[in-house]
């Protein structure tokens, strides 16, 4: 017996129209043959039937299927059985053939690189008839021999109705005879001897009518012609649902760690963004900043420290062109609506070759696009924004496209507050062919604080800002199976930005204007054991950073045009389990007439679940964000090109990681790194902001990180520890340490999503307080005054006229480093979905900072009481609930 | 073992959060934190004498011994080279420091009054010495002599003053003005006040019938040249408790600025 369960079809009656007997089918020939092609009105069954092949006692629903699967099976198996001859004699040239080239197709597939490998088609074919031939020769040898069997006298011919050809595989059954047989190649089916009256027929074959007719023995000759009508095979709706990849964690994860041998790459999906309890709403950024390796240093600011580096030392692509102005609400969350996104690749400090002008990292953000089955529409409301999404299918080609909008609900509500945003997503992917697609994506943002609040200037509060980004990008790909693949891009990101800190401020006063404009063009080659991608890219464009009138942040003028090419080459060679990946990136950046050079080396050795990495690194950066590091002004990132006398970014780095892979539900790794900087822009003196000052300082960074991940389960999640040591030196050699300098930091986000629709989400930050520097004293502001003139009137022989005293006291910061109290921040998120019909509604509730710490942003200065001398706090973010609103339609 | 596990999982996130919910203990201020010196000095080629403000950044801290110079850099050393051209000792009441530089209200600090002839154009450093504190010390140019040729108030509609002057060696902006009058001791608020910052030696803008209404009569038109650092200094810096920004400064060893200031008037002609 074998495991196959099934019923008798109901039609499938015990002779006298008793009751249906049901039980476990025997899988010998002659009983599958006649229960499939007993899905056809008979009058009557074999006695034997029964008896033989129906086993009393184990049932399993009626499953229609099962008879179309028999049917299929047993039409397999006697289409293949006149081949089998020239398969068996096949087969063992097939198996001398395919296993050389198969065994290391098989064993780098055990060994992770998925997907990065095929085997020859035709040998592969070949593997697969010797694998079939076997089983189906024995398929045959197993027939029962008590079957029913033909002998010679007449015999049917059935044929396509159309063109005449003869039909092998046609299953005929003779239900008065309680007989059935399958047809040749030549369409012969044989007649049970002895027949010399007219016959019931029933002929069946997939992708025909069935005919079921009455048959008369030829008059002349020994073959009947049965015609058979093509018809179509009406199949139940299929659909089929793939999730992209990206959407599973684990499933991005697998393919960022099988794709780059590069230590340090990371990925978060749309649902991982959602996960992650953030101020307001869900925020790429501020997710990436629970990462292991990843740091923060301000409640405020959505910025990413990664390996000792800079904010600005982390690239922000959106679909491959770069974005310079990555944030609204100068700074609190990232520019991405988080329906607009697909799904968001970090690269922490080891950069594959192909990525440039970044020291730190890259996070590369794919803009969504719709499914094929119809539009869908998302969208949601929080206390930060009111967002919009619809993606779907192009009506009128193959194709997908997504329009998404967010606009600041204080903008929306039109309420005085002294801020606004707004960002446009779009893109289209056209796919001409199955080897061709091309991609258009634009992305468009926009932030203004306090354009139209001038009575915050009574306050003190005589900060404006406001960038503008517009990114669009035009990707065409080619795949040539899986072997080769191409990309070629152009894009365009402009960005402007305005920044005023001044008293009076009837203009933004320092601007900053990039209008890069970028070709990039890539092929990647697959094979067994080697593979290699290379690309050229050509980038530049006018980079005017001015400073200079009332309010300017920034003295001075750094404009000039860069013009940045470069050619990539990545390779990859398996040697056993060891996987190496030699990368370089080389070329010349022609406003400072610089040549560079970037190795950047990976290898991988894959020992069972667990695999070594390690990476040696160059990197350059021509382009860099300048702000005084002890007083920061937020807002529009101010971005500097420099001059030829002036020293590039560069930073050396070797990194090495364990990361383990069990089964589908957890991963873990442990990284340590460490890394030289040189050439890092900084102003002297302190406060002095005069392009012309600017020193450039060197450093270095260590550290270690471990990391833990939940894929799966109700219980999802990752945990993660970081130690590191960033040390800087300035221009008179005296060290210091700068503000992302957290020397440990452990991350946990959690989130439980039950079944029934609410989820519960929590992150929990603990780290050392960041670097600051003693507040000590105020500087009290001086501003010209025109009224001062009456009163140095009356102050003869004044030398000093028309010169005033502001409002503004500013906080004068020591020498001398210390840490702020250590951080600790709980932030809860709980979400409930509910349907509605095909629309899905998501309250949610967020608390940052539920147990109400006071993280220490700052201090000011020493303050005289009867207890002493004290430092006076300013507080972090405060604990406030946010409440909102996702939907899906 | 799947509980088990699960529960392992929570063990280091319900540790963190009870972590961010400890006490915060403020770390302790370290003693003689800081010995740098706060100076502010606009140096005016019209005078003289040349008040320098002295407070020292760390509250609770006096300043003593305190001496002011003033350098001239040498010709042709591009500001390499300095040589003494003033220096005192001498300590007067901080008010008349104070009520040179329009400060109502501010520190207790020195003020010391080098005398001096300065001239124009030439690169000057003030420096400050006192015991126990860095030496702290900014350069700037001396602005040149220049004069108001023009200044036109045309009433209608919209008025508008017109006013051209001759270019002030060093100078980096023109602060315009009508003069006002006296309305208190203490300035509280710069929009009450018209005034505008011109980079070249003529301006014709509008001004609002408020500013007329406040000046005096008859009109007098104010110009003020000033040096780089001053300009930037006072027209930058953000004391916001949100996002405080310091203004921009230029001395080095310490805090503060030292710039240059000169202005000239002349009376309007009203059209």
């Amino acid at each position: 017996m074998n495991d196959l369960t099934a019923s008798l079809p109901g039609r499938l009656l015990r002779p006298g129209g008793g009751p249906r007997r049901r039980g476990t089918l025997h899988r010998a020939p002659w009983c599958l043959r006649l229960a499939a092609g007993a899905y056809r009105p008979v009058d009557k069954i074999p006695p034997a039937f029964e008896r033989r092949c129906i086993r009393p006692g184990r049932f399993a629903p009626p499953l229609d299927n099962v008879k179309t699967t028999l049917h299929y099976v047993m039409s397999s198996i006697h289409f293949t059985l006149p081949r089998l001859r020239s398969a068996l004699l096949l087969s063992p040239i097939a198996l001398l053939l395919a296993p050389r080239r198969a065994l290391p197709a098989r064993r780098l597939a055990a060994l992770g690189a998925r997907g990065a490998l095929s085997t020859d088609c035709y040998r592969a074919v070949l593997t697969i008839m010797c694998l079939h031939a076997w089983p189906t020769a024995l398929s045959g040898a197993l027939q029962d021999p008590e079957a029913p069997s033909g002998d010679a006298g007449w015999e049917l011919r059935v044929l396509d109705s159309e063109s005449g050809v003869p039909l092998g595989g046609v299953l005929v059954s003779f239900p008065g005879l309680g007989a059935s047989g399958v047809t040749d190649s030549l369409g012969i089916a044989p007649v049970p001897p002895g027949i010399r009256d007219s016959l019931r027929v029933v002929a069946t074959r997939v992708g025909y009518s069935a005919m079921d007719t009455v048959v008369a023995p030829p008059a002349t000759g020994s073959a009947l012609d049965l015609p058979l009508v093509r018809s179509a095979v009406a199949l139940a709706a299929l659909t089929v649902k793939a999730e992209r990849a990206g959407a599973n964690s684990r499933e991005l994860a697998r393919r960022i760690f099988e794709r780059e041998v590069a230590v340090g790459a990371v990925g978060m999906t749309r649902a991982g963004v959602r996960a992650v309890p953030a101020v307001g709403e869900a925020d790429v950024f501020r997710s990436l900043q629970s990462v292991s390796g990843v740091t923060s240093v301000s409640d405020f600011g959505a910025e990413m420290f990664v390996r000792g580096g800079d904010a600005d030392q982390v690239a922000v692509l959106v679909d491959g062109a770069p974005v310079f102005g990555p944030y609204h609400m100068l700074g609190l969350i990232g520019v991405f609506n988080p329906d607009a996104i697909e799904s968001t690749e970090l690269y922490k400090g080891s950069i594959p070759a192909r990525y440039g002008g970044s020291l730190s990292g890259v996070v590369s953000v794919r803009q969504a696009t719709g499914a094929a089955d119809g539009a869908s529409f998302s969208g949601g409301l929080s206390a930060l924004g009111l967002r919009a999404a619809m993606k779907g299918a192009l009506p009128w080609a193959h194709g997908r496209w997504l329009v998404a909008g967010r606009k600041a609900t204080v903008d929306v509500a039109r309420l005085p507050v002294p801020y606004s945003f707004h960002d446009i997503n779009a893109v289209v992917h056209l796919h001409p062919s199955e080897e061709h697609r091309l991609g258009v994506s634009l992305l468009a943002s926009n932030d203004r604080f306090a354009w139209d609040f001038l009575e915050m200037v009574e306050f003190g509060h005589s900060i404006r800002s406001d960038w503008t980004n517009l990114v669009s990008s035009v990707t065409w790909s080619w795949a040539r199976g899986n072997r080769i693949s191409s990309d070629v891009s152009a894009y365009l990101s402009r960005y402007e930005a305005g920044l005023a800190t001044g008293p009076e401020i009837s203009a933004l006063v320092t601007r900053n204007r990039i209008r890069a404009r970028g070709v990039r063009a890539q092929i990647t080659v697959r094979g067994n054991v080697t593979g290699m991608r290379g690309g050229l890219v050509l980038e530049g464009g006018p980079v005017d950073l001015s400073g200079t009138g009332t309010g300017a942040y920034i003295e001075g003028d750094a404009s000039g045009t860069y013009l940045y090419g470069s050619a990539f080459a990545e390779v990859e060679h398996w040697i056993g389990a060891l996987r190496l990946a030699p990368g370089i990136r080389a070329g010349t950046e022609r406003g400072s007439s610089r040549v560079f050079a970037e190795p950047r080396l990976s290898a991988r050795l894959h020992l069972g679940a667990f695999a070594v990495s390690g990476s040696l690194d160059r990197s350059f950066q021509f382009l860099s964000v300048l702000r005084d590091d002890r007083h920061i002004a937020p807002g529009a990132p101010m971005w500097f090109l420099r001059g030829e006398s002036q020293p590039v970014s560069v930073a050396d780095g070797m990194s090495v990681a364990v990361d383990y892979w069990r089964g589908g539900t957890w991963t873990a790794a442990a990284t340590g790194w460490t890394r030289r900087f040189s050439g890092m822009p900084s102003w002297h003196p302190e406060s002095s902001r005069d392009l012309s000052a600017l020193e450039f300082h060197d450093g270095t960074a260590a550290g270690w990180e471990v990391a833990l991940q939940k894929h799966a389960g109700l219980l999802r999640g990752w945990v993660s520890y970081q130690q590191a040591w960033v040390s800087f030196r300035d221009g008179q050699a005296g060290e210091y340490s700068p503000r992302w300098d957290r020397r440990h930091e452990f991350d946990a986000t959690v989130s439980i999503a039950d079944p029934g629709g609410l989820s519960l989400s929590l992150r929990a930050t603990v780290a050392s307080g960041a670097p600051f520097w003693y507040p000590v004293g105020r500087l009290y502001g001086m501003a010209y005054d025109p009224r001062g003139r009456v009163r140095n009137e009356n102050t003869p022989n004044n030398p000093v006229e028309g010169l005033g005293q502001r409002e503004d006291r500013f906080v004068i910061l020591s020498d001398v480093q210390g840490r702020l109290p250590h951080y600790g921040r709980a932030d809860f998120l709980a979400r409930y979905a509910f349907g509605w019909g095909d629309l899905t509604i998501v309250p949610f509730l967020s608390v940052p900072n539920f147990t109400m710490r006071e993280n220490v942003l700052a201090y000011r200065p020493v303050a005289e009481t009867p207890d002493g001398r004290y430092l006076v706090r300013e507080r972090q973010f405060p604990p406030f609930p946010f409440v909102g609103v996702d939907f899906r339609y | 073992m799947r509980t088990t596990t699960r529960l392992s999982f929570l063990v280091p996130v319900a540790a963190a959060v009870a972590a961010a919910a400890c006490e915060i203990v403020d770390p302790e201020l370290p003693p003689g934190l800081d010995d740098r010196l706060v100076l502010v000095a606009a140096l005016n080629p019209d005078s003289t004498r040349h008040p320098v403000m002295v407070w020292p950044a760390q509250l609770s801290d006096t300043v003593r011994g305190a001496v002011a110079r003033i350098h001239r850099a040498k010709d042709g050393s591009n500001g390499g080279e300095w040589t003494l051209v003033a220096e005192t000792k001498d300590i007067e009441d901080f008010d008349v420091c104070g009520r040179w530089y329009g400060y109502s209200r501010g520190p207790e600090g020195l003020c010391l009054v080098p005398v001096a002839a300065l001239e124009d154009g030439v690169a000057y450093k003030v420096e400050v010495l006192a015991e126990e504190h860095d030496t702290a010390w900014g350069a700037t140019a001396a602005v040149g002599d220049f004069t108001v040729d023009a200044a036109e108030l045309s009433r209608g509609e919209g008025d508008t003053v017109s006013a051209e002057w001759t270019r002030s060696a060093a100078a980096h902006r023109y602060m315009v003005s009508l003069r006002l009058l006296q309305s208190g001791n203490v300035v509280t608020s710069y929009a009450d006040g018209w005034y505008v910052a011109v980079d070249g030696t003529s301006v014709t803008a509008p001004v609002p019938e408020e500013a007329i209404e406040k000046a005096i009569t008859p009109f007098t038109l104010d110009v003020t040249a000033m040096d780089v650092h001053l300009y930037s200094h006072i027209a930058s810096g953000n004391a916001g408790s949100a996002f405080s920004v310091f203004p921009v400064q230029n001395v080095v060893g310490g805090f503060g600025v030292v710039g240059s200031v000169r202005h000239r008037s002349l009376a309007v002609r009203v059209k």
